[in-house]
């Protein structure tokens, strides 16, 4: 407890592998909050084709539609940076070069799945 | 790397393993589902209700929301644990952190429960 101690985390500029990091928790959370009601969808739209189409047209809303190009991207992110963290547990990219350079390749790599995910969709 | 995974009470040795195996699970399963989307061009009922029809994928289904349900439960107690304590956040970590974790285990338990609806 003798150690110095400065938690406040939107005052520590953080280094990019850090960004990375916390962004995984954040879309962690995003996804928990988001997983069963995504699940009802899913299984509502499964039910029969009427409630299909139900939902097919709830998501042609602009602002539902975003929000579900968020959350499947941000289902990409974590399993992107979840990926480049299993590999930092067998060993492998534990340098400071290493380490910045995937974190950035998952930023990269998501916003590139972001509009092609928009791409492919609108 | 970790490779004691016979201590399996105590250290969190098992939950540290067992989060990255139902992580893995999940890719798979996520993999696979993306990739039958891209397949289809033309994505209609048919195409959805076809792709979880099948057995494989059923069973899969079931295992991948009890992946989620472990894999979130741990989660959420990592990052309740490390945000949701009295140095952070004062005397309503009390009542607030019991209360998340709580939730994730009924919203864990509720992604198992609509899993079978998709197997029966």
């Amino acid at each position: 407890m003798n150690s110095p101690r400065y938690l406040n985390l939107f005052k520590i500029a953080l280094p990019i592998p850090g960004i990375s990091s916390i962004m995984h928790r954040i879309s962690a959370v995003a996804i928990f909050v988001l997983s069963l009601p995504m699940m009802w969808v899913l299984v509502f739209s499964l039910s029969s084709e009427a409630n299909y189409q139900i939902i097919i047209s709830l998501f042609e809303n602009f602002f539902l539609k975003s929000l579900f190009s968020l959350f499947i991207t941000a289902i990409f992110y974590h399993f992107v940076s979840g990926l480049r963290h299993l590999v930092m547990d067998f060993g492998y990219w534990e340098t400071l070069r290493a380490g910045r350079m995937s974190a950035l390749a998952t930023f990269v790599s998501s916003g590139i799945f972001f509009f092609s995910f928009i791409f492919l969709t609108w | 790397m970790v490779t004691k995974l016979y201590k399996l009470k105590k250290t969190g040795i098992f939950d540290y393993v067992f989060v990255r195996i139902t992580a893995v699970i999940q890719a798979v399963y996520f993999s696979v589902i993306t990739f039958y989307w891209l397949v289809n061009k033309d994505f209609k009922y048919e195409q959805l209700s076809g792709f979880f029809d099948i057995l494989i994928i059923e069973i899969f289904t079931v295992i991948v929301a009890i992946s989620i349900a472990y894999h979130s439960v741990q989660g959420i107690w990592n990052v309740a644990t490390d945000y949701l304590t009295q140095a952070q956040i004062g005397a309503s970590a009390k009542l607030l952190r019991p209360a998340v974790i709580g939730f994730s285990w009924l919203q864990a338990l509720g992604l198992i429960i609509c899993s079978f609806y998709i197997l029966g």
